[in-house]
């Protein structure tokens, strides 16, 4: 009766009774064996649930994390956060891989091998933190001293709003530097650029899915990769299913993707040419009179024109003769009277330049035109115009695919939107998002001398110049300028979540960047491929075990919540939060210098100038209107803001424009010509630059030698290319071909039969900029003409399970800029292809 | 009696495979390295997999599918093993696995005809993360999904209600951000999940081979 246990056996039922055979199962317990052990050995584990925030992507949802016995072993959403609907995607529960990564830095370094390159080893040495913050404040206190800190450059990557408040604003502008660069401008700045040309707010949207009957994405995969994910598949099942009526879902992308595999209706288009099918779609809805009469507004019941025709272009004015029947006031007589009357043909409600839009372009874009510039029928075109605009309300969403264009990105974005306009969504399920306030920071910024004149030096990205007139920041052009030293060399580079050297457009160029810096500081949680360029390493914490604060990026439905980054285990290693790092920055150098000391000093108002006490400061107001108070907050993890819609625009119409005024205002504040618009890659030229056109795609390398376009996708487990160690990630990266471990060059086979390119082959891809390797696969859902690659793999560091696994379709991708904002271009380089 | 049953809302699914990793969370299961996932050693108690329509573009057609054990009526891996490691427990009616047993002879793997039956090659380090709910298997073992059944029977222990909508569920459940899965007992014609099975039309992976399987698809 006594089961005969060999010695694994026992060392197995051992380690269940340690951890508590009382939890194994409990019917297990029929088991004799088992229940004497679990009468002798009962484990009480300390476990609890602590609310932290998972800022893998700029989501920043809300999560629950399981710690028992003092680790991390679950994570799951925050039942508290509204726009999640408490959930979370997959990859916030890649936080516990993170975390207990074994190839994170675990202490500060220094390199000791001063030559750099990829295959050079920088032999590092571990440093205590005093040693590291000797040296680095020695350097910083070099540059200030000869007068020029603007010659520092700090370069974040993702953030937090308490870090992003502190070290990357308030340190840097204290200290005496402009050159604080976001990496937005790789991230969608182009996709705000709608949004500002026809609002004036320079946003991204907040969707309502939930009350949306019609949804149409420009190149935006919403199911994967485009924030906030969470919100938009949280959104999804009562968007088809339980909801009021099954919302349609078409996905316009070169590529069917795993969003466009639950679409309605995938729709390839030619790369570059989103916005022609917009527009195509525009003109039928006015042609057929399927606008939106409450927003956009009517003609007016006495004008002779009552439509908009193809070609012809609509009078602004008119005047015209009326019959009126008037009554004899003594005789009630009724006759008919001949009255003259005029006004506007068009009264717009809550838009201003349609008839304008249609004078100057609109009229002539029509659906053939379209047709032939995206390659999709034109009597589709026409279907979907007329589904979008009677299925209200619809959203049409766009995204890096169709607006990550050089010259023509913002325009894209203003096509797309503009649509959103003909509909009547805009606040209405194409939203502003709701904004959150924090409390006054404690202490201003102060700013001596050197800070006020170093700040005042330009700054390197060339931002809000001709060059880029409506940039926040031009990221990519940092490393041009840094290699050219224009306007004045940088001499020393602080990096923090951030790998340029890796995820630019033209990443070798960062490499060079890196090499060149006299001084480069990286503060990572692993050895990117920009650590090992860099001189020092600091090791920083991950995403649940610092303080902060934030909000989260893009909102699905009508709330966004400050969400509170907690701690959730005690610190693993020897890591510093980039907000402590930011804080002792300020306070070592400003027992130098009194302008930074009053910065610093006080900072955490009455709750110390600690990072938990700076968070606590600026969330007072937050969590002060709860009863429990901070407490309160601390559990709760998250508040809930609500929305409430916008009459009135930031435009000097108060209205949605059609002809966008603030795009005037700036070409003309800046004084643009003619050449400096041609300059900054714009085709069109008077009138037509300011309302939503199309411009044809620029391409860098010619058809004839490089006949296929390179698209670089995001897939759901990619996660800002920082997902690449984790095992969990790796395994399941390509759920639509059942690959992990690696991405592929994804090609039509009718186009791989044209080059002798069979499935599974080892291809090269080459574009001018350069040439990487790749294992082929065939797949009909992409475009003849595209070559697609799923973006974050091709790591030669970052760690063992992220090393050389795929290749990095940056490394060949072309440096060129949607000017008016700033952001890189990813989907414009042609490449060529060859076996092996 | 208790009979656990799942439906998964392939409408609803987004393929964004959450339930893959927490299910590896939950039950602290190996990671592959890329030498193993070479080998094809790679466990995932829940898998999504692609189902192709595939015409010639642009006329492309692909489903994204979790598949689980299916934890059938009529089980294939029970009457091959030659130890009785698997067995079909009569309360609830997951198909479990006893590794105490195990021999490692993999024969009830090569009967499952749905492929979710996976063996331990190597033996799986102690890691921070583990879930301390749920015993590290050893090396030379077979595992696969259980329904959570730790979850559940300390659901029971503690007098929790378990299944949709508002019980205890497996993790697979709790974590699909879409709310694409239903659990619990087919027995309680007022459970949820009998509602939405008599509500809908469904249907299991190879009906045909007579397994009789308590994971249903919605088209």
């Amino acid at each position: 009766m006594a089961v005969e246990l060999k010695i694994n056996r026992r060392r197995f039922l051992k380690a269940a009774g340690l951890t508590g055979a009382a939890t194994l199962g409990y019917l297990s317990l029929e088991r004799p064996v088992l229940r004497a052990l679990a009468q002798s050995t009962e484990v009480t584990n300390e476990e609890k649930w602590v609310s932290s925030v998972c800022i893998q992507c700029p989501a920043g949802c809300g999560t629950k994390v399981r710690v028992v016995n003092g680790r991390a072993v679950k994570i799951t959403g925050n039942p508290n956060s509204i726009w999640t609907r408490g959930q979370i995607c997959p990859r916030a529960h890649l936080n516990l891989q993170i975390l207990y990564d074994p190839d994170r830095l675990k202490t500060p370094m220094v390199r000791t091998n001063p030559k750099k390159g990829r295959d050079e080893d920088p032999q590092w040495k571990a440093i205590t933190w005093e040693e590291a913050f000797t040296t680095i404040v020695s350097k910083l206190k070099e540059l200030r001293d000869k007068g020029t800190p603007e010659r520092f450059a700090l370069l974040r990557g993702r953030y937090d709003a308490a870090s992003a408040d502190l070290l990357y604003g308030r340190f840097a502008k204290a200290y005496g530097t402009p050159n604080s660069f976001s990496h937005s401008a790789l991230c969608a700045e182009s996709t705000k650029g709608g949004r500002w040309m026809a609002l004036g707010d320079y946003d991204y949207s907040g969707f309502d899915w939930y009350n949306a009957n019609y949804i149409i994405s420009f190149g935006a995969p919403i199911l994967e990769s485009n924030r906030p994910v969470t919100g938009n598949i949280a959104a999804w099942g009562e968007v088809r299913r339980g909801g009021k009526a099954r919302a349609k879902f078409v996905m316009v992308d070169p590529r069917y993707s795993v969003t466009a595999s639950k679409a309605d209706d995938w729709i390839p288009v030619n790369p570059g040419t989103d916005a022609a099918l917009a527009l195509g779609m525009a003109h039928v809805i006015l042609t057929e009179g399927l606008w939106d009469k409450s927003f956009v507004g009517d003609f007016d019941k006495n004008s002779p024109v009552k439509k908009f025709e193809t070609g012809k272009a609509t009078p602004e004015d008119f005047k015209a003769e009326v019959e009126k029947e008037v009554e004899d006031p003594k005789t009630k007589a009724k006759t008919k009277v001949k009255e003259n009357v005029e006004g506007k043909t068009f009264k717009e409600a809550s838009t201003s330049g349609l008839i304008r839009w249609w004078n100057v372009y609109l009229k002539d874009f029509t659906p053939d035109t379209a047709a032939e510039k995206t390659g999709v029928p034109k009597d589709t075109i026409k279907r979907l115009a007329r589904e979008f605009a009677k299925a209200k309300p619809s959203i049409a969403v766009w995204g890096r695919g169709s607006d990550a264009w050089p010259g023509s990105g913002s325009f894209n974005s203003y096509a797309i939107i503009s649509l959103d306009a003909l509909s009547g969504s805009i606040e209405k399920v194409v939203n502003h998002r709701p904004s959150v306030t924090y409390s006054d920071e404690a202490i201003k910024t102060e700013q001596d001398k050197v800070a006020e004149e170093g700040t005042k030096k330009p700054k390197l990205d060339e931002s809000k110049t001709k060059k880029f007139p409506f940039a926040s920041v031009v990221t990519n052009n940092v490393a041009d300028n840094i290699l050219k030293d224009y306007p004045y060399p940088i001499e020393m580079a602080l990096a923090w979540w951030s790998n340029f050297a890796h995820s630019a457009p033209g990443s070798r160029r960062w490499e060079d960047v890196f090499k060149k810096v006299p001084f480069v500081v990286h503060h990572t949680t692993h050895i990117s491929e920009t650590s090992i360029y860099a001189d020092m390493l600091l090791p920083a914490k991950t995403y649940i075990e610092k303080w902060g604060y934030g909000h989260p990026a893009g909102v699905s439905g009508l709330t966004r919540g400050a969400t509170l980054y907690q701690p959730v285990i005690d610190p693993l290693y020897n890591c510093m939060s980039e907000l402590e790092l930011g804080l002792e920055l300020g306070k070592r150098l400003g027992e130098t210098y009194p302008g930074i000391k009053k910065s610093f000093e006080g900072i955490g108002g009455n709750y110390g100038d600690t990072a938990e006490g700076y968070v606590r400061a600026r969330t007072e107001g937050q969590w002060k209107a709860l009863p429990g108070g901070w407490d309160e907050f601390r559990q709760k993890g998250t508040t809930n803001h609500s929305y409430k819609p916008k009459t009135e625009f930031a435009t000097p119409s108060k209205k949605f424009e059609f002809y966008s005024d603030n795009l005037k205002a700036t070409f003309e504040k800046l004084k643009m010509t003619d050449e400096d618009i041609e300059k900054i890659l714009i085709k069109a030229r008077g009138d037509v630059v300011y309302v939503p056109h199309f411009e044809d795609p620029i391409f860098i390398g010619s058809e004839e030698t490089y006949p296929l376009s390179l698209i670089t996708y995001k897939t759901m487990l990619n996660q800002e290319g920082r997902s690449l160690n984790s095992q969990w990630a790796q395994e399941i990266y390509l759920p639509l071909y059942g690959t992990g471990w690696t991405n592929l060059a994804e090609i039509n086979p009718k186009t791989a039969e044209k080059y002798g390119i069979k499935d599974g082959d080892d291809i090269y891809v080459e574009s001018e900029v350069g040439r990487i390797k790749a294992k082929a696969k065939l797949f009909h859902g992409i475009h003849p003409k595209v070559l697609a690659m799923a973006h974050g793999q091709g790591h030669f560091a970052y760690g063992r399970f992220a090393k050389n696994r795929g290749s990095n379709a940056n490394e060949i991708t072309g440096v060129m800029y949607d000017h008016i904002t700033g952001m890189s271009a990813y989907y414009n380089t042609r490449v060529k292809i060859e076996k092996a | 009696m208790v009979k656990y049953a799942m439906i998964i809302d392939l409408d609803k699914c987004v393929g964004c495979q959450a339930c893959v990793i927490s299910c590896k969370e939950e039950n602290s299961v190996l990671s592959s390295t890329p030498e193993e996932y070479a080998k094809k050693r790679r466990p995932l108690w829940n898998r999504v997999i692609t189902e192709y329509k595939e015409g010639e573009y642009p006329n492309v057609n692909a489903s994204v599918m979790p598949i689980i054990c299916n934890h059938c009526e009529n089980p294939p891996c029970v009457p091959v093993c030659p130890v009785d490691a698997t067995y079909k427990r009569e309360d609830g009616g997951m198909v479990l696995q006893r590794y105490e047993r195990c021999i490692g002879c993999k024969y009830c793997m090569i009967a499952c005809p749905y492929g979710q039956r996976f063996f331990n090659f190597t033996q799986q380090p102690e890691l921070e993360y583990h879930n301390p709910d749920v015993p590290r298997r050893e090396a030379g073992v077979v595992e696969k999904c259980t329904f959570c059944v730790h979850r559940l029977d300390k659901a029971k222990a503690e007098n929790k209600k378990i299944g949709s909508p508002d019980g205890v569920v497996p993790a697979c459940t709790e974590a699909c951000p879409v709310g694409t899965r239903t659990f619990g007992d087919l027995d309680d014609p007022d459970s949820a999940v009998s509602k939405l099975l008599a509500s809908r039309r469904n249907y299991q992976i190879r009906a045909d081979l007579g397994t009789e399987p308590q994971v249903y698809y919605l088209d």
